[in-house]
């Protein structure tokens, strides 16, 4: 997955506010924020997950049961691509 | 001129090359809440914040807590607007208007090295003047309602600064026609920015967003700072900012500033001033050395005191005896209190 071009974001440490034309701001607060920088190119999960977790410290099963459903929201929210385009 | 804490003027000098950092504290609840309300009021809450993470200014810890929030908030908007952004790109495009962003968007994703640094309120699109009417047909047609009607039927492309736009969630769209009201407005031809290879491109939300040129930028930045209804310490980081971190060719700015030049030598003094820059740059020479006619100095200290509208716009009448002097007076006096 990866982010979609044509969205509009700003990211803090922390702090990541997203949206596209005609839709209500997305903010996601704390580590998983910094999934955003990871999108910025192609990207699975898996590696979100291992990435945030040897960066904070946590342990990757931990990492994926909180990043994943973040994730699948902004992927619902057309603000994440999967890799076929969806 | 209202004097800023000192944490605000660390705040805004910082990350500029060649600025040592400022020690600062800020001493008790009262004190952090004025100076939290003044950095959110002139969005440089990720400056101060920065200042605070940095360690040069020390101050009760619930302030950060409450910048951030602030900051966030202000993030959060900015994205915001940014959507709006592309919706009226959209529409100015389809009415094939000659249009460019300039201020908050433009300076966030060009003189910044990092967007969430530079913050804002509204959305500001110069129109060149031949797309004006065409522009604002269309704006309304998208929803978009304009505030006060102009003076008259034909103030907007003879003398007027332009038009603030509101749409259903009460967002703010500031048309230009002008970069302000007054003698330099009316004597700087806003058509030169539209020229060739003049105008600069950001991409944005997948699109082709126009944006001034890096020396016109200056020009634009320095007006705001010179003639701006709120001169606070943002309005000067502009400026320095464009000349210290973009490092635009201002000797080019200077030169198509053309009769307007006094507004860059006051922006940029008072911008040495007010950021208490103590930095040798060759366009402070210049503008230290630059000595403003007398009618020049005369709107430039209408400006500064921030006087009333009409006084401010007065200041365009000997530029426009031959060009509609007596019409214009007869405009403003007519519908007195009304701005344009």
């Amino acid at each position: 997955m990866r982010r979609r071009r044509d969205v509009l974001w700003r990211i803090a440490p922390g702090f990541l506010a997203v949206s596209r034309p005609g839709q209500d701001v997305t903010v996601i607060r704390g580590a998983a924020a910094h999934l955003w920088e990871l999108a910025a190119d192609e990207v699975s999960i898996e590696e979100i997950a291992a990435t945030l977790a040897d960066f904070f410290g946590a342990g990757p099963d931990r990492v994926m049961t909180e990043v994943k459903p973040i994730i699948e929201d902004l992927i619902e929210k057309r603000l994440l691509e999967d890799s076929d385009g969806d | 001129m209202a004097t800023e804490h000192p944490a605000l003027v660390a705040a805004a000098r910082h990350g500029l090359p060649g600025v040592a950092p400022r020690i600062v504290t800020i001493d008790g609840a009262t004190q952090a809440q004025q100076v939290l309300y003044a950095a959110a009021r002139d969005r440089i809450v990720g400056l101060l914040g920065a200042v605070l993470a940095a360690g040069d200014v020390s101050a009760p810890p619930e302030l950060t807590e409450r910048v951030t929030e602030q900051w966030h908030d202000q993030l959060i908007a900015a994205v915001d607007l940014e959507t709006i952004l592309i919706e009226v790109a959209r529409t100015l495009d389809e009415a094939q208007a000659r249009w460019c962003v300039i201020k908050g968007a433009a300076a966030a994703h060009l003189d910044y090295p990092d967007p969430a640094l530079r913050t804002f309120g509204d959305l500001d699109i110069l129109i060149h003047p031949d797309s004006w009417a065409a522009a604002l047909t269309h704006l309304a047609a998208a929803g978009w309602t304009r505030e006060l009607a102009a003076l008259s039927s034909d103030w907007d492309q003879r003398f007027g600064k332009g038009a603030t736009l509101t749409n259903d969630r009460d967002l703010e769209l500031d048309l230009h026609r002008r970069l302000a009201i007054g003698r330099f407005g009316v004597l700087l031809d806003t058509r030169k920015f539209f020229e060739q290879d003049h105008l600069e491109s950001i991409a944005l939300g997948g699109r082709r967003i126009p944006v001034l040129g890096g020396p016109d930028r200056l020009i634009q930045a320095s007006f705001h700072a010179a003639l701006g209804g709120f001169r606070r310490l943002r309005a000067f980081r502009d400026v320095a900012q464009i000349l210290l971190v973009t490092e635009v060719d201002w000797r080019q700015s200077i030169e198509r500033a053309g009769r307007v030049q006094a507004v860059l030598a006051d922006a940029i003094q008072e911008t040495w001033k007010r950021l208490e820059l103590e930095i040798d740059h060759p366009a402070e020479q210049w503008a230290r050395a630059h000595r403003p006619k007398r009618l020049e100095k005369h709107a430039l200290d209408v400006f500064a005191r921030e006087a009333p509208f009409r006084q401010q716009a007065l200041t365009a009448v000997p530029a426009l005896i031959g060009r509609g002097a007596t019409r214009y007076l007869w405009d403003l006096i007519r519908k007195p209190g009304r701005r344009g």
